[in-house]
């Protein structure tokens, strides 16, 4: 039995919980310690580390744990790699990836990630599904991919920020965004500023006074309300940040859709130590045959739809550069986000334009089903999202909303400040995150149970007279997803399946095909068949050799003329 | 106010227009120059007048000997290197940018005048070479340039000047293994050479080509198979082979390069090592493979292309650069494709520095085409010269060494009776004398039987430049990429005013100029915000106010927010322009005005006030 080590303790949010203790600290650059309630609902980097250990430690043989790599922070990027030691090698086995915490503030994608690792160690032996993936398939999990970027959560004031900061290159001069930040009322979080002013365009929304909304001059209605970051505003030669200079949002480094110049999105694609690790680790996996990230993307709650667009900074890249699910993929992504609500009992209305992102690297580039989900979210509905957002907190019971309130700024004099409490819309509240947590776990139980699997279910050999032979193997996928998805044909270093009959000295190969390669077996119970002539006496022995790299690495199978070894 | 004075406007044959008075003392000397006829030396305008000769001296022996009629291995190289070094170690240092997948130094070469700054403190010119292995002058055209400035620099006031006001950076070869495959064996060697499963079985390099009768090149292998091939000997020249006759059979079979098949699998040499483009792997406009064979798993992915990126990130003095590849006789600049920024474009401002550059060196390089990469040749994604000007702000070529029609003779084409492999035999035959052609030699194959190997050879055929030809061709490309160096932004205080207004009051109005064509900031380098702005500091006084020189006659500020001690030059120091501040200042005495910029250098001037 493993201990549960990630369950949420604490009674709120992470931000909640350090507006509660910022009252004891002076406002302003406070490299706080994580205040005691936050730690209770998430880990910061040396609490992970600890239920990571934990959990490799308390799953015994079932558990690994290695450093991806690491941080320029000198922190470790943690893969747990989960599977039974019986059976096949685990490099050997198709296996789902399970990256969480790419977003600096998304830590609760790292207890989604480790939730999955206690579901299945927790079951393994008692549960036939939990049994059957940990015996026939491998699990990598990359629990936080971001260690720098998670540890600004714990860190007052809080901020909402999606950024690695970058580790202070003096090239690249100007300051980081996140130093214009400043927490003017002494509340622990920087949130917004709304100003009273003869330029502004905003007015209070009717149904919600805390919310804005863009006031509608042909109505006769004049703007009330301008609204900035809660901070100070640079003067000139500050507020040049040059090409990745303004911390890097790691999932937008990645190949596909890459949004070229745009902020945040590193000095160029994979630029990051932790985003080049993560890339090669697929790479160099090529039994990795899905991918589920936990991050602001969405394509679980609602699946990518048909008129996605690329996002507008793309504009560089040719026509043949696919933008959307092909026609053959599609119904299994649709599937999938099917079988996700019904599993978890979650909606939404997506995030499909991720330029850049991980999930997108997985499928574009990898050719990989990848899936993605944002653990936290409001149902889809008409209101607009932040409406939406305060009906959640409203439905839970959590403030996630500071109202407005005045305070007095040094450039700007009487503002207000208030809006959403960082994070509050990126990590649930501890009451919430549990539940949440068990809820993405099972999908992923389900998921893994779906990789594919090649397997030789005949050998064939006919006897065709003067010592001459036919030999025909056939291999069959019983899982749910195809060897390779459509797309993944047309990617170079996505093998296809590889049959060979390896001749020896007492048997000669009479065709000229001793290796066939076909791009997929179908799932569901996809089959295909190979034949080969060949000469040698009875009893002679051979080895048909099958590389599936996606769907059960290297198997060899022996074959004897005429020795009754049919499979 | 950034003025450019027009001067980059030029007229359809690219001749360059002077658009105001200023005196642009460069660029004139070199329009003229060019109104009257191509005056093809280096440097500035004493230099062309400076009667020294262009070459090394017949009458002067080098301090360092190297050859230049012929080709250098790693180990050359090191050594090569290393003796230069030993001469020119006041001027020259040797450092190691990286090492290959197969173990050997990236060797960078800095070259400085330390008596007139830290290398870091000047424009600097960064080359590089042999990205593809098998394009392998590039080495030998950068070691030549090592060695020109070095071996003239007592001599040739011009070379004197580049070396004491700039700096080189040059990386002689980026790909020494594949440099080295190509040495040893010939053939296609475009990749590095690491592992790569090029038949996707899942085992790497299992099926290597092989120089089976070990001469030292991989050929091509023929079998005589009378009444039952497709191919017969010419009837003009017997070691050519052709189509056999319409409705008949031939004698001959090719069998491909020198292999056998290794892994039994029925083909041979089909998994080589290597397999890869070095140039599909920089990371602006990148693609992956299935877009763009070549490309690998993100910019940056081999050992030699990531040391080559932190090299030229590491630098940002940087403000030229040059890579060599070979062939066609190209002056190559980017973009690389149709769909780069949606306009297959760069700004019309940087255009016409490429132009200005480039259409000058077609006349310095004959049979050389100055060429858009993607307009004129083919579509690159992810190549150096895109992320160099993109994101480093680096006003970039690549040239394609060697044009094969400088060894032919134009008057065989004009009848060209014969098939064009006979005009390459006559010049194997009678200029090579043999060098390029092996003729047919019976081989005992393990597998395929008698065979016969032979044919034209990839080593010295076609993309190489004969040795007896590549002085020249090292000698006309270092000296467009000294041009070019040439053109670096370097600056100079102008006019500087001071004014009274009131009591110990006064404006502070002070001109940086640039005196070549490429400014201090690109289009490029502030549109995607490479390095940092120009900045202009004025101290010793109180600053009231600050900021560029505004309206026609530059007698307005536009004045920016807050302190104006510093200012901003976003836009730097335009080609043949200038830039005017202005500042109020309150004080006495003398202020100091410093104008600070990554590629142009930190220039420093006094002013007494009153």
């Amino acid at each position: 039995m493993v201990r549960s080590v990630v369950r949420g303790r604490g009674g709120g949010w992470v931000t909640w919980a350090v507006r509660a203790s910022a009252a004891a600290l002076v406002a302003g650059w406070m490299p706080a310690a994580v205040g005691a309630q936050s730690a209770d609902a998430y880990m910061d980097y040396e609490a992970l580390t600890s239920a990571v250990d934990e959990l490799a430690d308390e799953g015994d043989e079932l558990a690994r744990v290695s450093s991806l790599a690491r941080s320029e922070g000198g922190r470790d990027v943690w893969l747990l790699t989960l599977g039974s030691e019986s059976g096949r090698a685990l490099d050997q086995r198709p296996a789902l990836l399970v990256v969480g915490n790419l977003e600096a503030n998304r830590v609760a994608g790292s207890h989604a990630v480790l939730r999955v690792a206690e579901r299945l160690l927790d079951a393994y032996g008692s549960d036939d599904a939990v049994t059957n993936m940990l015996d026939t398939r491998t699990v990598y999990l990359i629990p936080r991919a971001n260690p720098d970027g998670a540890e600004l959560v714990f860190t007052l004031p809080s901020h909402e920020t999606a950024y690695k900061p970058y580790q202070g290159n003096t090239a690249r001069g100007g300051l980081n965004a996140r130093e214009f930040g400043r927490d003017l009322d002494g509340d622990g979080l920087v949130t917004r500023m709304r100003v009273r002013s003869p330029e502004g365009e905003l007015v209070e929304r009717e149904e919600d006074p805390r919310l804005l909304r863009e006031a509608m001059p042909a109505r006769e209605e004049g703007g009330v309300y301008e609204v900035m970051a809660e901070g100070i505003h640079p003067d000139s030669l500050d507020a040049y940040v040059p090409l990745g200079g303004d911390g890097v949002n790691l999932n937008l480094n990645f190949q596909h859709e890459y949004q070229y110049f745009e902020p945040h999105v590193g000095p160029h694609m994979v630029s990051e130590v932790e985003s080049r690790a993560l890339v090669d680790f697929v790479f160099e996996h090529p039994n990795i045959a899905a991918v589920l990230t936990f991050s602001a993307f969405d394509n679980l709650r609602s699946p990518t739809p048909e008129d996605r667009q690329p996002p507008p900074a793309v504009t560089g890249n040719p026509p043949r550069v696919p933008t959307n699910l092909t026609a053959d993929d599609r119904p299994y992504f649709e599937y999938v986000s099917e079988r996700f609500r019904e599993l978890t009992g979650l909606s939404g209305e997506g995030a499909p334009n991720e330029g850049g992102s991980f999930p997108q690297f997985a499928y574009y580039q990898m050719g990989l089903p990848s899936f993605t989900t944002p653990v936290w979210s409001p149902p889809a509905g008409s209101e607009p999202v932040d409406a939406r957002w305060l009906a959640l907190f409203d439905s839970v019971g959590v403030d996630g909303y500071v109202d407005w309130r005045p305070a007095t700024h040094p450039q700007l004099g009487e503002v207000e400040v208030g809006g959403f409490a960082p994070n509050a819309r990126v990590n649930p509240p501890a009451s919430e995150l549990d539940g949440l947590l068990d809820r993405h776990a099972e999908f992923a139980l389900w998921l893994g149970n779906r990789l594919p699997e090649v397997e030789v279910v005949d050998v064939e050999v006919e006897a065709r007279g003067q010592g001459v032979w036919r030999i025909t193997a056939t291999l069959a996928n019983e899982a749910y997803f195809p060897t390779q998805l459509d797309l993944a044909e047309r990617i170079r270093f996505n093998r296809p399946i590889n049959v060979r009959l390896v001749p020896n000295d007492d048997l000669d190969l009479l065709s000229d095909d001793m290796q066939h390669q076909i791009p997929r077996i179908e799932g569901m119970g996809g089959r295909a068949e190979f034949s080969w002539l060949v000469t040698g006496e009875p009893g002679v022995s051979a080895a048909i050799e099958v590389f599936a790299e996606r769907a059960g690495g290297s198997i060899t199978v022996p074959v004897t003329l005429g020795g009754g070894e049919d499979r | 106010m950034r003025h450019s004075h027009g001067a980059l406007r030029m007229h359809a044959a690219g001749r360059f227009v002077s658009g105001s008075g200023v005196a642009v003392a460069w660029g004139m000397a070199l329009g003229l120059a060019l109104a009257a006829l191509p005056a093809l030396g280096v440097g500035t305008a004493e230099a062309q007048t400076g009667g020294s000769g262009m070459f090394a001296f017949p009458d002067r022996e080098p301090r360092v000997d190297l050859r230049f009629d012929r080709y250098y291995d790693h180990e050359d190289l090191t050594d090569a290197l290393e003796r230069l070094e030993d001469a020119y170690g006041d001027f020259l240092t040797v450092e190691s940018a990286g090492t290959s997948v197969e173990g050997r130094e990236l060797w960078a070469v800095t070259i400085n005048n330390p008596e007139t700054g830290p290398h870091t403190s000047k424009a600097a010119f960064y080359v590089d070479g042999n990205i593809h292995g098998n394009e392998i002058q590039g080495l030998e055209v950068n070691l030549y340039l090592i060695w020109f400035l070095m071996e003239n620099y007592d001599h040739i006031p011009a070379v004197r000047e580049l070396v004491d006001e700039r700096v080189f950076y040059i990386i002689p070869t980026m790909n020494p293994d594949g440099r080295q495959n190509f040495m040893d064996t010939g053939g296609p060697s475009r990749s590095g050479m690491a592992e790569w499963d090029s038949d996707l079985d899942g085992r790497a390099n299992e099926d290597n080509p092989d120089d089976l009768d070990g001469d030292g090149e991989i050929r091509m292998m023929r079998k005589h198979v009378p009444g039952r091939g497709d191919l017969v000997e010419s009837p003009v020249d017997p070691r050519l082979m052709v189509e056999a006759p319409e409705g008949e059979r031939g004698d001959y079979i090719f069998l491909g390069r020198e292999a056998v098949d290794t892994d039994g699998d029925g083909e041979r040499g089909e998994d080589a090592r290597g397999g890869y483009d070095m140039n599909r792997d920089f990371p602006s406009d990148w693609q992956p493979s299935h877009v763009q064979g070549g490309a690998y798993r993100y910019p940056f992915s081999w050992p030699e292309t990531r040391a080559v990126g932190e090299w030229l990130k590491s630098h940002p003095n940087i403000a030229a650069a040059q890579s060599w590849h070979n062939s066609g006789g190209m002056i190559l600049y980017g973009p690389g494709s149709e769909y780069y920024k949606g306009t297959g474009e760069y700004s019309d401002a940087d255009a016409e520095i490429y132009e200005y550059i480039g259409t000058r060196g077609e006349l310095m390089l004959p049979y050389y085409r100055y060429m858009n990469i993607w307009r004129d040749l083919y579509t690159v994604y992810g190549g150096t010269l895109d992320w160099a000007h993109d994101a480093l702000g680096v006003i970039s070529f690549t040239n394609e060494l060697w044009s094969s029609n400088q060894f032919y003779s134009e008057a065989w084409d004009e009848d060209a009776p014969e098939p064009e492999e006979l005009q390459e035999l006559f010049f194997n035959d009678r200029l090579s004398m043999g060098a390029r052609f092996k003729d047919w030699t019976p081989f005992e194959h393990p597998t395929l039987g008698e065979v016969e190997i032979g044919g034209f050879s990839s080593k010295w055929f076609g993309r190489t430049t004969p040795p007896f030809m590549l002085q020249e061709l090292a000698h006309r490309n270092a000296m467009f990429a000294l041009f070019h160096a040439d053109h670096m932004p370097l600056l100079d205080w102008g006019e500087v005013e001071v004014e009274p207004i009131r009591g110990d009051t006064y404006r502070v109005t002070a001109t940086m100029r640039n005196e070549r064509v490429i400014p201090t900031r690109s289009d490029a380098a502030r549109m995607y915000r490479a390095g940092l702005p120009d900045r202009v500091s004025l101290s010793g006084a109180t600053v009231q106010a600050g900021g560029l020189a505004a309206g026609e006659l530059r007698d307005r500020i536009d004045l920016v927010d807050g302190d104006a001690s510093t200012l901003h030059v976003e836009e730097g120091v335009p080609g043949f322009g200038d830039v005017t501040v202005s500042w109020i200042v309150s004080g006495s005495g003398t202020v100091t005005l410093t104008y600070t910029s990554q590629k142009g250098g930190t220039h420093t001037t006094e002013v007494p006030l009153g």
